[in-house]
């Protein structure tokens, strides 16, 4: 098995990925099927297949793809936080509001419920951790997606196959033992 | 080993039909449930899906009035995910070649199409944004079950069952 060190593809691809996810705009971009978390897991598997020196297998793209998506859950995370509480007037719990407005034909009793629920500060950080963790969920569907599509496009050797050149080979140095004597042919 | 293999493959095929099954089901499930007043219910649904799908209703099929859970690309990706889990992946397994012209195949349409729309070259029919999400779905399908299949492989948890004798008669 391939063990080239999984975590700096990962971490390069989960910090962009989870960066761009956070950002007030760009991050609606995820709306075109996690578009950001798909392509976070083809940039860590390209980075990934460019520094491996034997072929990476498409199990393994699945495997980074998820180490990407963890990554950049936490990121995305730790991102959303202080633009959400500091951001221009708009706390995590109006923006999880916000959300449930853009949900078409949500029943009022339903609407009224979960906007009773936000408005107390606990519930409020409950029903964010809720949405992390559905977060995560959703990111390791798709991280893992696009580090198989990731691997699939940039992985041009075939699996099995050694890439890299074997040593030549070098006799032993020091004194060789001597030739065998000369033995005449029996005939 | 082989048989292992051929388990494993056929255990991933049957996780991912069902996933995408499921997934499936909900999309055409929320506007059914609005439909007979189950609405709490049909919200969640919606809810679900508006993390990964815009929803918008101009994008979207309708089922009496009410519009799906995902829009027409992602109603055509999910469909072609399922249907695209029954289908067989040896060759992907092994022809890189094959594998690399399967998601160019897959991804060039669907891209042209989105972006196309993104930047105003073309205002897109409903029913083209379904079938490049749904060729999508069916190209790119069958290279995840292989990719899962090798995930399984892989996995680190599966040393540790071999390592139990009496799961290594089974899984040999």
């Amino acid at each position: 098995m391939n063990e080239e060190p999984m975590l700096k593809p990962a971490l390069i691809g989960g910090v962009l990925l989870g960066i761009l996810s956070a950002l007030p705009v760009v991050g609606a971009f995820n709306c075109i099927c996690c578009a950001w978390v798909i392509g976070g897991g083809v940039l860590a598997a390209y980075l990934y297949v460019k520094d491996s020196s034997v072929p990476v297998t498409l199990g393994r793209g699945v495997a980074l793809g998820l180490l990407t998506a963890v990554i950049g859950t936490i990121v995305f995370a730790l991102f959303s936080i202080p633009l959400y509480l500091f951001g221009p007037g708009m706390s995590i719990v109006e923006h999880l509001r916000q959300s449930i407005e853009q949900v078409p034909n949500v029943p009022p009793e339903t609407r009224r419920m979960l906007q009773t629920f936000s408005s107390r500060g606990g519930i409020g950080s409950f029903i964010y951790a809720t949405y992390i963790i559905s977060t995560l969920v959703i990111f390791s569907i798709f991280g893992m997606v696009g580090g198989a599509i990731g691997v699939a496009l940039f992985e041009k050797r075939k699996p099995g196959s050694p890439s890299v050149e074997p040593p030549p080979y070098q006799p032993p140095s020091g004194t060789l033992p001597p030739p065998p004597p000369d033995v005449p042919p029996a005939e | 080993m082989r048989v292992s293999h051929f388990s494993s493959s056929c255990l991933t095929r049957a996780i991912l039909g069902s996933i995408w099954g499921i997934l499936c089901g909900l999309i055409f499930a929320a506007p059914l449930l609005e439909l007979h007043s189950w609405r709490t219910s049909a919200s969640v649904v919606y809810l679900f899906f508006s993390c990964i799908c815009h929803q918008i209703p101009e994008r979207s099929f309708m089922i009496s009035g009410h519009t799906l859970a995902v829009c027409h690309r992602c109603s055509g990706i999910y469909i072609g995910m399922f249907l695209g889990s029954c289908l067989g992946n040896k060759t992907i397994r092994n022809c890189i070649k094959a594998r690399r012209l399967l998601v160019l195949g897959a991804v060039a349409p669907i891209s042209l199409d989105a972006l196309g729309s993104i930047f105003g070259l073309w205002t897109g029919i409903a029913l083209i944004r379904f079938f490049t999400g749904l060729l999508f779905g069916i190209l790119i399908s069958p290279l995840l079950v292989c990719a899962f299949t090798e995930f399984l492989d892989e996995a680190p948890w599966r040393k540790l069952i071999m390592q139990i004798p009496q799961f290594k008669g089974d899984l040999l």
